[in-house]
């Protein structure tokens, strides 16, 4: 892809960039005594127009989605290469494959719970599942979700929905970054990819599940490979700081995992992870022109996403500031 | 002391008699009712504390680790792992009397989908969920046997001390009012008796002296 074509949606993105969340309003809403302040803060901010329709407090998160599905309705309007964006796209649709696999299997409604950010509208998707014809959909989820139906037809378990499609999610997120033969891209889905694999790794072990268990979660695409988890199955978690000291993990590792040990809770490691993947996107500040400003941008929004959501639950909560802002994740800009 | 409205006859004291055997009877019976109550209930109270102190301790830690899930998943997600439970649950009561009260017996049928790989209480896959719901999970199911241990418990407690309350009034009316009341009354029909009978004595022996005057 020629870099020219990337000229007016990157300066239109450092434009954009500069109605970002910053530190201090970030430090003000932290410090804010109720929720009803931290509002009063986004007012002030590139979010002023969705807050103004906050009725009741609980509307938060409504707001947040909004923001995101407005984020990439434009983001993919003015991208060169809008199939990039479906990466981000994707765990969407596949969060809305879920509700609808889950609530066919229980026989429910749960119409709610869809949301309309992903590639697909989920009316279109329920319509699919009624009839059971994934034809319209990627091949690699489209046998995913026949393999969820025969495996259900054997034996019914809600997390085998969510084991498969998350593979798929992976699969193909991967795909379309190979697809693209845009290394930044690839690396980005790798980099997600392992830190979902440690993560879950340890979650496996800590649940006492085995290699069986690891064997159907993991997820194949990214750069530490099966075997290399199967190894340490057996040793204790510290083992994956030795393993992993000369990667790039090194730091999200060390300390993720000494904070586990501690706590046996793997906020702290989940955060960094957050953040290793954000700055990995900040790349995107110092690329002229490219994908990356525009991903460094999506991982910037979907990261005040998250900001704003811990403030909130937090302030709702009545959580105290410091631990509050020991939660939140770095900021993009 | 009040006494019972009456007619002084020697057939309402026979009846008075029987009835103050009776009321004796019955507060002795019902004061050892209420002391066995009393022992039971001290006991019961003791392990409803200890039980709600842990329970609530366990839920302190369910709720915190849940919390977090729930700051770090957007609500959707979160929804949507665990609206399939992997397990149902369903309740059955059962009636106990402890010195007759009727208090109720749980028991908690977990019917777990038959599968031959099971994989336990986990219902969401791990990719997009947080490590702290896991936790959450995991606190809440350890939980859930001792919170209907609990109810049964607090449940019993509470009909207990209905029971306690009921029966101590009820001692105590008989203590303090139908026993003294009886017990007065049969007195004053004794002593109208008597009365009645030295009146007679008197008027006979006065009743003689006139008919010996005469004579």
């Amino acid at each position: 892809m020629n870099e020219d074509n990337y000229i007016y949606s990157v300066t239109r993105i450092r434009a954009l960039e500069n109605k970002l969340l910053d530190k201090s309003k970030i430090d003000r809403m932290v410090e804010a005594k109720n929720p009803e302040e931290v509002i009063k803060v986004l007012y002030e901010t590139s979010y002023a127009g969705s807050v103004s329709e906050i009725k009741d407090i609980g509307d938060y998160e409504e707001m947040l989605s909004k923001e995101i599905e407005n984020t990439y309705k434009m983001v993919k309007e003015m991208a060169p290469e809008p199939e990039l964006i479906d990466i981000f796209l994707l765990k969407y649709d596949i969060h809305n494959l879920k509700v609808l696999m889950k609530s066919s299997f229980l026989n429910e409604d749960n119409d709610d719970l869809l949301t309309n950010i992903g590639t697909i509208e989920p009316v279109k998707l329920k319509e699919m599942i009624r009839e059971k014809n994934f034809i319209f959909l990627d091949p690699e989820i489209k046998r995913g979700l026949e393999e969820i139906v025969n495996s259900f037809s054997i034996n019914p378990d809600p997390q085998v929905i969510d084991i498969i499609l998350d593979r798929c999610l992976y699969t193909v997120m991967s795909q379309i970054a190979k697809n693209s033969n845009n290394s930044f891209m690839v690396e980005f889905v790798r980099l997600q990819i392992d830190l979902i694999n440690i993560n879950m790794f340890i979650r496996v072990k800590a649940m006492g599940y085995g290699r069986e268990f690891l064997k159907k979660v993991f997820i194949n695409e990214g750069r530490l490979d099966y075997n290399f988890f199967v190894d340490a199955m057996d040793e204790p978690v510290d083992i994956l700081k030795d393993k992993l000291l000369i990667s790039d993990y090194s730091n999200v590792i060390s300390e993720g995992i000494d904070n586990y040990i501690k706590t046996k809770s793997l906020m702290k490691f989940e955060k960094l992870s957050d953040d290793f993947l954000l700055d990995y996107t900040k790349k995107g500040k110092y690329v002229a022109f490219g994908i990356e400003p525009i991903v460094g941008y999506i991982m910037a929004k979907e990261n005040e996403a998250k900001i704003i959501r811990i403030i909130m639950v937090g302030k709702i909560n009545n959580i105290d500031n410091e631990l509050i802002r020991e939660r939140l994740r770095d900021v993009y800009v | 002391m009040a006494i019972l409205r009456v007619n002084p006859t020697r057939m309402e004291l026979t009846r008075l008699k029987k009835r103050l055997k009776t009321a004796v009877r019955g507060h002795k019976l019902l004061k050892d009712k209420q002391d066995e109550l009393m022992k039971k209930f001290i006991d019961l109270i003791k392990k409803n504390k200890e039980l709600r102190e842990s329970v609530e301790e366990e839920l302190i830690n369910a709720f915190k680790n849940f919390l977090i899930a729930r700051a770090v998943m957007s609500s959707d997600i979160i929804e949507e792992a665990i609206m399939y439970p992997t397990e149902k649950i369903s309740l059955e009561l059962e009636k106990k009397n402890i010195m007759s009260v009727i208090s109720p017996v749980f028991e908690l049928i977990k019917n777990k989908e038959e599968k031959e790989d099971a994989e336990g209480i986990y219902p969401y896959g791990l990719a997009n969920t947080s490590g702290e719901l896991d936790n959450a999970i995991y606190y809440l199911q350890k939980v859930l046997d001792r919170m209907i241990e609990l109810a049964q418990v607090e449940k019993t407690c509470q009909l207990m001390a209905d029971e306690i309350e009921k029966t101590r009034r009820r001692v105590n009316a008989l203590e303090h009012v139908m026993i003294p009341q009886l017990q007065e009354t049969v007195k004053y029909i004794t002593m109208k008796l008597d009365e009645n009978e030295r009146g007679n004595r008197v008027r006979l022996m006065k009743v003689k002296e006139l008919v010996q005057k005469d004579a």
